[in-house]
């Protein structure tokens, strides 16, 4: 566990299964993350973007009900913020043309392999500004 | 010899001679080599018009032919009246010379065209040609429907496919994050066991539940004896289940299931179920005009050991984080819950849409 200081890298978590958001979250804390969210909805998605800062964004790509959680996920990658998609649509699963470079972790998680492409974005994001209002 | 010198000469005797100068036979001949002549004027004329008209008919050739033909006749009867007064009959030989070399064009295209001619097509077998070929445009508009219905249909097969392949793996990941969440909260591989089946199982009771209402709405009650089936085998008279009858929307069947599951699983370990004579009551009511339900899980210990239980277990474990999330996101709603001395008392609001059941929907 890293230290719970200022230089905690946050990470938005986009999850509408309430036990896999569950897990992400713990996943991820037991890992050293700051876990904002997790956010079970698109409405709740696009609260916490626009209320919190975070350094990388974990994103369900179908947010329930049919919903695409694109319309938000662009508005993060216009702020440089490293995302990553996680998704049973798997290799069907068809990314806008602007977010084709983000990698897509598939359903189910393999919690190695997730923390592997977190610290992948993590180090993009070395190279780039903290989005939203700072701590 | 000097034949095209003398070709006006007129020093023959007019016909009119042969008609001994009567007047009813003169005006017989005249007026009708004139009418004559006139008709066979005027049949060229009707028949450019028609090409001119009509310029895929084809034939010009023979249209030609034949108008130089009717015209030639004409002038020829034209030479009939003429001759009457003036004895040119050498013109008048020569004109009607032309006529025959016109009139043998004429014949001979007419010859050349017969195999053409039979094969034009009456009106009667036109009108039958059209009524096959509408047969068979629309043998091939059915034949267009079926394909593009087959098509489409491969499209929704497809379609469906992907959906289940995505749900099977979303499914997948469920029982993945049931099963780490289940390590996380639980010590030893027994109660790890015990727990995470519990849990599956609960899924498959939601599942069968909602396939049984066709993923439409679901009487109340029936779902809430399902979350808890698993614990009221023998304590069918320690569960009270209280509340007007209600169609519950298959949208939020999923996360209320769970809710009361967990609460039950952990009613039988800490709550009523496990004390001997431990009851709870579980009651709903709408408010505010239907828009939105409140649910009260009421547990009696009805013991006075009652309170000295690890009352923490909720506020803390996976089952109370799952309570919360699934009330707060799934549901939309908030949940409160205190412990009396008597046991545990919660209760849950949301908002609720009104869902006509499978059978209301078959009904209309």
């Amino acid at each position: 566990m890293r230290d719970n200081s200022i230089n905690q890298v946050k990470i938005l978590v986009v999850e509408d299964e309430p036990f896999i958001a569950l897990e992400l979250q713990d996943t991820l804390h037991e890992a050293g993350y700051l876990v904002v969210g997790p956010a079970l909805t698109f409405q709740q998605a696009v609260s916490l973007f626009e209320s919190l800062p975070f350094n990388i964004a974990l994103l369900d790509i179908n947010i329930g009900q049919g919903e695409m959680i694109f319309p938000i996920a662009e508005q993060i990658h216009r702020k440089h913020i490293p995302i990553a998609f996680v998704t049973g649509y798997g290799s069907h699963a068809i990314l806008p043309k602007e977010l084709r470079a983000c990698p897509v972790v598939e359903k189910p998680v393999n919690p190695k392999e997730l923390l592997k492409v977190v610290r992948t974005l993590e180090h993009q994001m070395l190279h780039r500004p903290v989005a939203g209002k700072t701590t | 010899m000097n034949f095209l010198e003398d070709i006006f000469n007129s020093n023959f005797m007019p016909h009119g001679h042969c008609y001994l100068w009567l007047p009813d036979i003169l005006i017989l001949h005249v007026v009708s080599d004139v009418i004559i002549f006139l008709a066979y004027f005027s049949i060229p004329i009707s028949l450019i018009q028609v090409i001119r008209r009509r310029p895929d008919i084809g034939f010009n050739k023979l249209f030609f032919w034949f108008a130089a033909f009717i015209f030639a006749c004409g002038i020829t009867h034209l030479m009939e009246v003429w001759t009457v007064w003036y004895g040119t009959y050498r013109l008048s030989g020569l004109l009607k010379a032309i006529t025959a070399g016109v009139s043998a064009f004429a014949a001979y295209s007419l010859w050349e065209l017969i195999p053409l001619a039979v094969r034009i097509q009456t009106p009667k077998q036109v009108a039958e040609h059209e009524q096959r070929l509408s047969q068979v445009n629309e043998q091939v508009g059915d034949l267009i429907k079926t394909r593009n219905r087959q098509s489409k249909e491969l499209e929704l097969q497809k379609l469906l496919l992907d959906e289940l392949d995505h749900r099977v793996k979303n499914l997948l990941a469920v029982v993945l994050s049931i099963a780490q969440q289940t390590i996380r909260s639980t010590s030893d591989l027994m109660s790890f066991q015990e727990n995470f089946t519990g849990r599956l199982q609960n899924l498959a009771r939601i599942q069968k539940l909602l396939r049984g209402h066709l993923w439409h709405a679901i009487p109340l009650k029936d779902l809430v004896l399902s979350s808890i089936e698993p614990y009221t085998d023998n304590k069918t008279e320690r569960v009270r289940v209280q509340g007007a009858l209600f169609n519950f929307g298959a949208e939020k069947a999923q996360a209320l299931h769970t809710i009361l599951y967990e609460l039950a699983t952990n009613a039988a370990k800490y709550g009523a179920f496990s004390a001997a004579e431990g009851t709870v009551d579980i009651e709903w009511d709408t408010l505010g005009n239907g828009k939105e339900i409140e649910i009260r899980w009421v547990e009696n210990m009805h013991c006075s050991t009652a309170g000295s239980v690890n009352a923490s277990e909720l506020t803390e474990g996976f089952g109370s984080r799952i309570i919360k999330q699934m009330t707060t996101y799934q549901l939309q709603g908030s949940v409160e819950w205190n412990y009396e001395p008597s046991g545990l008392n919660l209760c849950l609001r949301f908002p609720i849409d009104k869902s006509p059941t499978a059978s209301e929907i078959l009904a209309e």
